[in-house]
């Protein structure tokens, strides 16, 4: 699980130090825009739509929160956004890997293959929140306040985005399509 | 439910070793993002969307406002169109109440119930009357001309509504500055001002604002609306932009001076 806490301010001037939070983020983001499907072309521009964000709102963050679901909460509108400009959705399914990028097919990234297939088969809001919950180690409570939505839809889609795909990566590795 | 979480936890732990950004590409988004080479409608979008998460609230609640007028507007409106058009009047009244009274052709009335003057079991006694009644032609009449009233109602809420979203109108003046049209990128800013004078994309607004004056050489005004830009916006990401927008402005300015200074002694 990932590590939640993350260097917020400047330890000299005790403000949002933007290099900083980024430097010690930009990885954590990273994967997470992964996580959310954006595809791996696509990367690079959204980490950086992702802190020009930041670096904009930089001055409403309340320091006493923790960053890494306040970013996790931008990357989600931001691969939200991407994902309803995508025109080719089919072609592009977000969460796929490009078929000529050169990865090892080994057991790891074959296993990772068939995650992120599975994750696509959920809609971006329940991916968004059993990635929080399973992966990062959220609480319902803390996801409910950074996406912004009830407890109650947390708890909803977490069950039903996780039976989803649980489901499907069980089908994958039964060999169905 | 248990099942699926151990599985489903332990299936995504394949992902927390995925690979992270080249030190290049990082170097490279950092330069991007402290340049404030923020140009684009991209970018529109997603400061819009950011914006949303960032405020926790200030941003939902601009829209939230807005939905909630809008929702509230419709259901005054279903509510009033209801209470208008519609073919017939039931009235259901109980014991030896009064008449029934016609409010409208459509309206379904039902009487409320008042406190029984009589015990619990004379009341059971009392029958139940349906009573259907039909409108009048002055009846109709009236309500056609309240029916005309409503839809006038409507048609001025339209009037003082904006054209479209924030969003699109931002898009509509920068679409407008791109194709040099000065008439219409104005019109977009202003009704900006007006419809969204503090809304998300205020900053955007102004940043235009400074472009098309710039563009169009109108140097004092450009140069006064960035000073106050700078106060309102510090350490905007748009700031170097700005800056060089100015500068060009200056360099317009200077030539369209030059120019006309040098056609002045022929003119004469």
């Amino acid at each position: 699980m990932e590590v939640k806490q993350a260097i917020r301010t400047s330890p000299v001037t005790g403000k949002f130090d933007f290099e900083e939070v980024y430097r010690d983020n930009i990885a954590y983001l990273w994967r997470t825009l992964q996580r959310l499907g954006v595809p791996p072309a696509d990367l690079e521009d959204r980490a950086h739509d992702v802190f020009s964000i930041v670096h904009r709102k930089q001055d409403d963050f309340d320091q006493e929160r923790a960053i890494r679901p306040w970013l996790f909460g931008i990357a989600f509108r931001v691969a939200s956004d991407a994902r309803k400009k995508a025109k080719h959705r089919e072609t592009h399914e977000l969460g796929q890997e490009h078929p000529d990028s050169n990865q090892p097919h080994d057991q790891q990234s074959i296993k990772r293959k068939m995650v992120m297939t599975g994750l696509a088969e959920l809609s971006l809001e329940q991916r968004a929140i059993v990635v929080m919950h399973d992966l990062d180690g959220y609480t319902a409570p803390e996801i409910a306040n950074e996406l912004q939505i009830a407890l109650n839809t947390v708890y909803s889609r977490l069950r039903l985005g996780r039976a989803r795909f649980v489901m499907a990566v069980r089908a994958l590795d039964r060999g169905e399509d | 439910m248990n099942n699926h979480e151990e599985e489903s936890s332990e299936l995504l732990s394949s992902l927390s070793n995925l690979p992270g950004p080249s030190p290049q590409v990082v170097d490279s988004i950092l330069k991007r993002s402290l340049a404030g080479a923020v140009v684009g409608a991209s970018v529109l979008a997603q400061s819009e969307a950011g914006a949303a998460v960032v405020s926790s609230g200030g941003a939902s609640a601009t829209a939230g406002k807005a939905l909630l007028l809008s929702l509230k507007a419709k259901t005054l409106l279903a509510l009033g169109l209801f209470s208008i058009a519609g073919t017939g009047v039931y009235q259901v009244t109980r014991g030896n109440s009064e008449s029934p009274t016609l409010v409208s052709d459509t309206m379904v009335i039902v009487q409320p119930l008042e406190a029984p003057s009589q015990s619990p079991l004379e009341e059971k006694e009392v029958p139940l009357q349906i009573e259907v009644t039909t409108t009048t032609p002055y009846e109709t009449a009236i309500s056609n001309l309240e029916e005309r009233s409503s839809t006038q109602k409507i048609k001025t809420m339209k009037k003082e509504s904006p054209s479209s979203s924030e969003r699109e109108i931002i898009q509509t003046a920068r679409a407008a500055i791109s194709a040099s049209d000065s008439k219409a990128a104005i019109r977009a800013l202003k009704e900006h001002k007006r419809f969204y004078s503090r809304g998300e994309l205020a900053e955007e607004r102004e940043v235009l604002w400074i472009s098309l004056l710039s563009r169009d050489a109108k140097l004092s005004r450009a140069q006064k609306r960035a000073t106050r830009f700078f106060a309102r916006f510090p350490g905007s990401l748009h700031s170097t932009r700005i800056k060089s927008e100015i500068e060009a402005a200056k360099k317009k300015y200077e030539n369209k001076k030059a120019v006309t200074d040098s056609k002045l002694p022929g003119q004469q």
